[in-house]
Protein backbone atom coordinates (compact mmCIF):
# COMPACT_ATOMS: atom_id res chain seq x y z
CA UNK A 1 0.00 0.00 0.00
CA UNK A 2 2.67 2.75 1.15
CA UNK A 3 4.59 1.76 -1.89
CA UNK A 4 1.77 2.52 -4.53
CA UNK A 5 1.00 5.38 -2.29
CA UNK A 6 4.86 7.01 -2.98
CA UNK A 7 4.51 5.61 -6.71
CA UNK A 8 0.89 7.89 -6.75
CA UNK A 9 2.06 10.75 -5.27
CA UNK A 10 6.09 10.91 -6.43
CA UNK A 11 8.04 13.84 -4.91
CA UNK A 12 4.86 15.28 -3.06
CA UNK A 13 5.23 12.22 -0.63
CA UNK A 14 8.28 10.98 1.28
CA UNK A 15 7.29 7.25 2.62
CA UNK A 16 9.84 5.92 4.85
CA UNK A 17 9.68 2.72 5.71
CA UNK A 18 10.61 1.44 9.38
CA UNK A 19 11.11 -2.15 9.96
CA UNK A 20 9.51 -2.95 13.65
CA UNK A 21 10.65 -6.76 14.39
CA UNK A 22 14.09 -6.42 14.97
CA UNK A 23 15.51 -8.41 12.08
CA UNK A 24 19.16 -7.60 11.39
CA UNK A 25 19.78 -5.07 8.05
CA UNK A 26 21.19 -8.22 5.60
CA UNK A 27 17.85 -9.96 6.67
CA UNK A 28 15.71 -6.88 5.47
CA UNK A 29 17.50 -6.05 2.34
CA UNK A 30 18.07 -9.54 1.02
CA UNK A 31 13.64 -9.67 2.27
CA UNK A 32 13.13 -6.29 0.49
CA UNK A 33 15.08 -7.55 -2.73
CA UNK A 34 13.04 -10.94 -3.19
CA UNK A 35 9.88 -8.98 -3.11
CA UNK A 36 11.42 -6.26 -5.48
CA UNK A 37 10.44 -3.35 -2.97
CA UNK A 38 13.52 -1.49 -3.31
CA UNK A 39 14.92 1.15 -6.10
CA UNK A 40 11.88 3.48 -5.70
CA UNK A 41 11.86 7.17 -4.02
CA UNK A 42 10.97 5.23 -0.59
CA UNK A 43 13.27 5.45 2.20
CA UNK A 44 14.15 2.42 4.76
CA UNK A 45 15.42 1.82 8.13
CA UNK A 46 14.61 0.09 11.41
CA UNK A 47 15.25 2.79 13.64
CA UNK A 48 11.97 4.67 15.21
CA UNK A 49 11.98 8.01 14.16
CA UNK A 50 8.84 9.05 15.78
CA UNK A 51 6.53 7.24 18.45
CA UNK A 52 3.96 4.64 17.51
CA UNK A 53 1.28 3.74 19.55
CA UNK A 54 -0.68 1.44 17.78
CA UNK A 55 -0.61 -2.33 18.74
CA UNK A 56 -0.06 -4.17 14.77
CA UNK A 57 1.82 -3.97 11.90
CA UNK A 58 1.76 -2.58 9.40
CA UNK A 59 0.70 0.68 11.06
CA UNK A 60 1.80 4.37 10.27
CA UNK A 61 2.28 7.80 11.69
CA UNK A 62 1.38 10.52 8.82
CA UNK A 63 3.52 14.33 9.19
CA UNK A 64 1.81 16.88 7.73
CA UNK A 65 3.95 19.77 5.98
CA UNK A 66 5.47 21.00 8.74
CA UNK A 67 6.68 17.50 10.22
CA UNK A 68 3.67 17.50 12.76
CA UNK A 69 1.80 14.43 13.01
CA UNK A 70 -1.31 14.61 12.02
CA UNK A 71 -2.70 10.71 11.86
CA UNK A 72 -2.10 7.32 13.06
CA UNK A 73 -3.28 3.77 13.27
CA UNK A 74 -3.77 0.74 11.31
CA UNK A 75 -2.20 1.25 7.93
CA UNK A 76 -5.23 -1.45 6.80
CA UNK A 77 -7.97 -0.29 8.62
CA UNK A 78 -7.49 3.29 8.17
CA UNK A 79 -5.72 3.04 4.40
CA UNK A 80 -8.45 5.05 2.62
CA UNK A 81 -8.12 8.00 5.85
CA UNK A 82 -4.84 7.85 5.16
CA UNK A 83 -4.67 8.12 1.19
CA UNK A 84 -6.98 11.65 1.95
CA UNK A 85 -5.35 13.09 4.28
CA UNK A 86 -2.22 13.10 2.37
CA UNK A 87 -3.69 13.89 -0.79
CA UNK A 88 -5.28 17.05 1.42
CA UNK A 89 -1.80 17.50 2.83
CA UNK A 90 -0.58 17.77 -1.61
CA UNK A 91 -3.21 20.40 -1.78
CA UNK A 92 -2.41 22.23 0.88
CA UNK A 93 1.35 22.43 -0.71
CA UNK A 94 -0.55 23.48 -4.45
CA UNK A 95 -2.87 26.26 -2.46
CA UNK A 96 -0.91 28.01 -0.88
CA UNK A 97 -0.42 29.06 2.95
CA UNK A 98 -3.82 30.32 4.26
CA UNK A 99 -3.07 31.45 7.79
CA UNK A 100 0.33 33.89 6.48
CA UNK A 101 -0.07 37.80 7.07
CA UNK A 102 -1.41 39.07 3.36
CA UNK A 103 2.16 40.95 3.16
CA UNK A 104 4.25 37.62 3.39
CA UNK A 105 1.82 35.72 1.14
CA UNK A 106 3.65 35.65 -1.80
CA UNK A 107 7.02 34.68 0.75
CA UNK A 108 4.69 31.72 2.22
CA UNK A 109 3.65 30.49 -0.79
CA UNK A 110 6.98 30.04 -2.43
CA UNK A 111 8.67 28.63 0.44
CA UNK A 112 5.10 26.00 0.52
CA UNK A 113 6.44 24.82 -2.60
CA UNK A 114 9.47 24.62 -1.74
CA UNK A 115 11.06 28.02 -3.77
CA UNK A 116 13.80 28.91 -1.20
CA UNK A 117 15.54 31.67 -2.91
CA UNK A 118 12.54 33.68 -3.48
CA UNK A 119 10.65 33.40 -0.52
CA UNK A 120 14.36 34.31 1.16
CA UNK A 121 14.05 37.61 -0.89
CA UNK A 122 10.53 38.04 -0.53
CA UNK A 123 10.99 38.18 3.02
CA UNK A 124 14.41 40.15 3.61
CA UNK A 125 12.37 42.98 1.05
CA UNK A 126 9.72 43.01 3.39
CA UNK A 127 12.23 42.96 6.71
CA UNK A 128 13.93 46.48 5.07
CA UNK A 129 10.23 47.67 3.99
CA UNK A 130 7.76 47.28 6.79
CA UNK A 131 6.99 49.57 9.91
CA UNK A 132 5.26 46.84 11.26
CA UNK A 133 7.10 44.71 13.90
CA UNK A 134 5.02 41.83 14.07
CA UNK A 135 5.09 41.65 10.46
CA UNK A 136 8.93 41.95 10.27
CA UNK A 137 9.85 39.51 13.02
CA UNK A 138 7.35 36.89 10.99
CA UNK A 139 9.36 37.80 8.18
CA UNK A 140 12.66 37.12 9.66
CA UNK A 141 11.70 33.76 10.73
CA UNK A 142 10.24 32.97 6.95
CA UNK A 143 13.69 33.99 5.75
CA UNK A 144 15.44 31.89 8.53
CA UNK A 145 12.94 29.23 7.77
CA UNK A 146 13.93 29.30 4.18
CA UNK A 147 17.90 29.43 4.86
CA UNK A 148 17.80 26.39 7.17
CA UNK A 149 15.78 24.27 4.72
CA UNK A 150 18.22 25.30 1.74
CA UNK A 151 21.27 24.76 4.15
CA UNK A 152 19.42 21.21 5.02
CA UNK A 153 19.42 20.16 0.98
CA UNK A 154 22.87 21.56 0.57
CA UNK A 155 23.84 19.16 3.20
CA UNK A 156 21.81 16.24 2.25
CA UNK A 157 23.81 16.79 -1.41
CA UNK A 158 27.44 16.77 -0.02
CA UNK A 159 26.03 13.24 2.32
CA UNK A 160 24.58 12.02 -1.37
CA UNK A 161 28.50 12.44 -2.63
CA UNK A 162 30.22 11.27 0.42
CA UNK A 163 28.40 8.23 0.10
CA UNK A 164 29.13 7.66 -3.73
CA UNK A 165 25.88 8.09 -5.03
CA UNK A 166 26.79 10.91 -7.47
CA UNK A 167 23.90 10.45 -10.15
CA UNK A 168 21.23 11.24 -7.23
CA UNK A 169 23.02 13.88 -5.76
CA UNK A 170 23.28 15.60 -9.37
CA UNK A 171 19.47 15.43 -9.83
CA UNK A 172 19.17 16.88 -6.53
CA UNK A 173 21.52 19.02 -6.87
CA UNK A 174 20.05 20.68 -10.35
CA UNK A 175 16.73 21.12 -8.44
CA UNK A 176 18.36 22.66 -5.63
CA UNK A 177 20.02 25.37 -7.91
CA UNK A 178 16.35 26.22 -9.41
CA UNK A 179 15.25 25.93 -5.63
CA UNK A 180 17.31 29.05 -4.38
CA UNK A 181 17.05 30.87 -7.71
CA UNK A 182 16.97 34.66 -6.49
CA UNK A 183 19.30 34.97 -3.43
CA UNK A 184 22.51 35.42 -3.72
CA UNK A 185 23.42 34.15 -0.42
CA UNK A 186 21.42 30.37 -1.03
CA UNK A 187 22.59 30.38 -4.88
CA UNK A 188 26.10 30.10 -3.12
CA UNK A 189 25.57 26.83 -2.00
CA UNK A 190 25.92 25.21 -5.52
CA UNK A 191 28.69 26.03 -6.09
CA UNK A 192 30.98 24.16 -4.06
CA UNK A 193 28.28 21.14 -4.32
CA UNK A 194 28.82 21.58 -8.25
CA UNK A 195 32.85 21.30 -7.56
CA UNK A 196 32.61 18.24 -6.08
CA UNK A 197 30.75 16.20 -8.23
CA UNK A 198 32.42 17.67 -11.41
CA UNK A 199 36.44 16.60 -9.85
CA UNK A 200 38.28 14.96 -12.21
CA UNK A 201 39.48 12.67 -9.43
CA UNK A 202 35.58 10.77 -8.96
CA UNK A 203 36.02 9.89 -12.56
CA UNK A 204 36.70 6.38 -11.72
CA UNK A 205 34.24 6.16 -8.62
CA UNK A 206 31.43 7.97 -11.24
CA UNK A 207 32.19 5.28 -14.02
CA UNK A 208 31.77 2.46 -11.54
CA UNK A 209 28.37 3.69 -9.94
CA UNK A 210 27.03 3.72 -13.95
CA UNK A 211 27.87 0.70 -14.00
CA UNK A 212 26.34 -0.85 -10.83
CA UNK A 213 23.26 1.31 -11.33
CA UNK A 214 22.46 -0.87 -14.54
CA UNK A 215 22.52 -4.13 -12.57
CA UNK A 216 20.86 -2.30 -9.97
CA UNK A 217 17.84 -1.55 -11.77
CA UNK A 218 17.35 -4.58 -13.59
CA UNK A 219 17.78 -6.31 -9.88
CA UNK A 220 15.19 -4.19 -8.16
CA UNK A 221 12.85 -4.33 -11.08
CA UNK A 222 13.15 -8.40 -11.93
CA UNK A 223 14.07 -9.39 -8.16
CA UNK A 224 17.21 -10.95 -6.73
CA UNK A 225 17.12 -14.02 -9.59
CA UNK A 226 18.16 -11.48 -12.60
CA UNK A 227 21.31 -10.93 -11.43
CA UNK A 228 23.55 -13.52 -10.87
CA UNK A 229 26.52 -12.73 -7.62
CA UNK A 230 28.83 -13.10 -10.52
CA UNK A 231 28.04 -10.22 -12.54
CA UNK A 232 28.75 -8.11 -9.59
CA UNK A 233 31.66 -9.96 -8.06
CA UNK A 234 33.28 -8.91 -11.66
CA UNK A 235 31.96 -5.03 -11.48
CA UNK A 236 33.61 -5.08 -7.64
CA UNK A 237 36.92 -6.52 -9.01
CA UNK A 238 36.93 -4.39 -12.66
CA UNK A 239 36.79 -1.20 -10.44
CA UNK A 240 38.07 -2.41 -7.14
CA UNK A 241 38.87 0.76 -4.37
CA UNK A 242 35.35 2.71 -5.23
CA UNK A 243 32.16 2.61 -3.66
CA UNK A 244 30.55 1.02 -5.94
CA UNK A 245 32.62 -1.89 -5.54
CA UNK A 246 31.84 -1.90 -2.04
CA UNK A 247 28.50 -1.97 -2.72
CA UNK A 248 28.18 -4.56 -5.61
CA UNK A 249 30.32 -6.99 -3.14
CA UNK A 250 27.71 -6.47 -0.62
CA UNK A 251 24.86 -7.03 -3.04
CA UNK A 252 26.83 -10.69 -4.13
CA UNK A 253 27.23 -11.50 -0.80
CA UNK A 254 23.72 -11.28 0.29
CA UNK A 255 22.35 -12.75 -3.27
CA UNK A 256 24.61 -15.36 -2.99
CA UNK A 257 23.21 -16.12 0.58
CA UNK A 258 19.93 -15.83 -0.53
CA UNK B 1 -24.74 -3.74 26.67
CA UNK B 2 -22.43 -1.05 28.00
CA UNK B 3 -19.56 -3.13 28.42
CA UNK B 4 -20.05 -4.07 24.23
CA UNK B 5 -20.36 -0.38 23.45
CA UNK B 6 -17.04 0.27 25.79
CA UNK B 7 -15.16 -2.81 23.93
CA UNK B 8 -16.24 -1.45 20.53
CA UNK B 9 -15.01 2.29 21.36
CA UNK B 10 -12.07 0.74 22.87
CA UNK B 11 -11.33 -1.00 19.80
CA UNK B 12 -12.24 2.28 17.19
CA UNK B 13 -10.15 4.08 19.61
CA UNK B 14 -7.14 1.59 19.05
CA UNK B 15 -7.24 1.53 14.91
CA UNK B 16 -8.24 5.23 14.52
CA UNK B 17 -5.46 7.84 16.13
CA UNK B 18 -6.01 11.33 14.76
CA UNK B 19 -3.10 13.15 16.69
CA UNK B 20 -3.19 15.96 18.23
CA UNK B 21 -4.41 19.36 16.37
CA UNK B 22 -2.20 19.79 13.63
CA UNK B 23 -1.59 23.62 14.76
CA UNK B 24 -0.87 22.13 18.65
CA UNK B 25 1.12 19.36 18.27
CA UNK B 26 5.08 19.78 17.64
CA UNK B 27 7.22 19.47 14.57
CA UNK B 28 8.90 15.57 15.50
CA UNK B 29 12.22 15.65 15.12
CA UNK B 30 14.52 12.99 15.26
CA UNK B 31 18.40 12.27 13.93
CA UNK B 32 18.96 8.81 11.68
CA UNK B 33 22.15 7.15 12.50
CA UNK B 34 24.76 5.26 10.01
CA UNK B 35 22.91 1.77 10.38
CA UNK B 36 19.79 2.95 8.77
CA UNK B 37 19.18 0.88 5.07
CA UNK B 38 18.43 4.01 2.46
CA UNK B 39 18.20 7.18 3.71
CA UNK B 40 19.16 8.60 0.57
CA UNK B 41 21.40 11.09 2.16
CA UNK B 42 18.57 12.14 4.52
CA UNK B 43 20.21 12.71 8.63
CA UNK B 44 17.23 14.26 10.11
CA UNK B 45 13.22 14.04 10.21
CA UNK B 46 13.79 17.42 9.30
CA UNK B 47 15.22 17.27 6.20
CA UNK B 48 12.35 16.28 5.07
CA UNK B 49 10.04 19.48 5.73
CA UNK B 50 7.79 20.96 2.90
CA UNK B 51 6.10 17.45 2.03
CA UNK B 52 4.27 15.21 3.76
CA UNK B 53 5.90 12.26 5.67
CA UNK B 54 4.57 8.71 5.83
CA UNK B 55 6.09 6.42 8.41
CA UNK B 56 5.05 2.80 7.54
CA UNK B 57 5.77 0.05 10.56
CA UNK B 58 6.04 -3.10 9.11
CA UNK B 59 7.31 -6.17 9.78
CA UNK B 60 7.71 -9.89 8.13
CA UNK B 61 4.43 -11.86 8.06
Amino acid sequence: MAIKLQEEFGDALQVIFVESQGHGAEEIERYGLERKWFGGKALWTSERPVRNTSSGLPSFVLLDVDGRPILEGSSIRLASQMEEAIAAEVQKIRRGPEDAPKDLKDAARDLLRGGFGSAATEAEKLIQKTEDAELAAAARALAADASGRASASAARIGRLIDEGSYLRAEDLLDEFEKAVDGSDALEALVEPLRDRLEDDALEEERKAEKALRKLESVLFAKGDDAVPPRALTKLAEKHAGTKAAARASHLAGLLADG
Amino acid sequence: MRIHLTSAIGLLASVVAPCQDGAAAKPAEFQFQSRSLHLDGVSRLSDLRGRPVLIEFWGRR
